[in-house]
């Protein structure tokens, strides 16, 4: 086994692109496009966040609903995120869902199965797609 | 600080590199509601196979269908929901419903995959 140890990883053609072969062998990936741009798990009572990656601050902006800053900023509103808050009541579905998403800032909120909002204590999200 | 300059990244047997602590996405889309995405990454064509129900091809495929699958509805009202089509997803295949209040819905959505290629 070779182990190389370094600080930055940097493409030769085009310095945002490395190529890493898959699991499988048989194929490659970009890292770069790979890489989560920015995660964060708050307490939204708060409002605080916990933890994270690529985020600045957290926003408050309404009962459930909160807009995370990004650090460094997406090249696009088109970016990926996914994430999930935890259960208010075993019979009530939580829904986290995404709007008014731009490049310098990602707004997601929480829902409830009876069509209301909620503030959860902890909540987690992720976010992949284009730095600037 | 050093930095490493290389285009391509492989074992010494020519296979998977390890980077410690560090698992890369394989796949990530911005859906529309018609099965176009308007950003992606390691996703080909989509197909609309009704309202809220989607499927999207790999580029380049998953090794199995044991890959972990997230994502998110958007959504400027309550209810909306986002889950996987187990009739539907393979190891080349991502497959995702969209709801409003229970029932289909078109709505843009968001998906990220996590797990083996092949």
């Amino acid at each position: 086994m070779s182990t190389i140890l370094v600080n930055t990883l940097t493409g030769t053609g085009n310095a945002g692109s490395i190529v890493v072969t898959g699991e499988g062998n048989s194929t490659t990936t970009n890292l770069q496009q790979g890489l989560a741009k920015q995660w964060g798990r708050i307490n939204q009572d708060t409002p605080a966040i916990l933890d994270s990656f690529n985020s600045s601050s957290l926003t408050d902006i309404g009962t459930g609903t909160h807009r995370f800053v990004f650090t460094n900023n997406m090249g696009n509103a088109n970016y990926a995120c996914s994430g999930m808050a935890q259960a208010e009541a075993v019979a009530r579905g939580t829904q986290y869902t995404n709007s008014s998403n731009n490049s310098t800032s990602l707004v997601e909120r929480i829902d409830i199965e009876d069509g209301g909002t909620r503030d959860a204590g902890n909540s987690a999200t992720i976010t992949c797609g284009d730095l600037a | 600080m050093s930095v490493l300059k290389a285009d391509t990244i492989q074992s010494t047997g020519g296979g998977a590199a390890a980077l410690t602590k560090q698992h890369a996405g394989k796949a990530w889309l911005y859906g529309t509601t018609t099965a176009g995405t308007t950003d992606s990454f390691n996703v080909g064509s989509g197909t609309d196979h009704g309202t809220g129900d989607y499927s999207y091809s790999f580029t380049n495929a998953m090794v199995n269908d044991d890959y972990s699958q997230s994502g998110m509805a958007s959504s400027t009202d309550q209810r909306r929901n986002l889950t996987q089509n187990t009739a539907r997803y393979s190891a080349s295949t991502i497959a995702v419903e969209l709801s409003d209040a229970g029932s289909a819905d078109d709505t843009s959505h968001c998906v990220t995959i996590h797990g083996d290629l092949a």
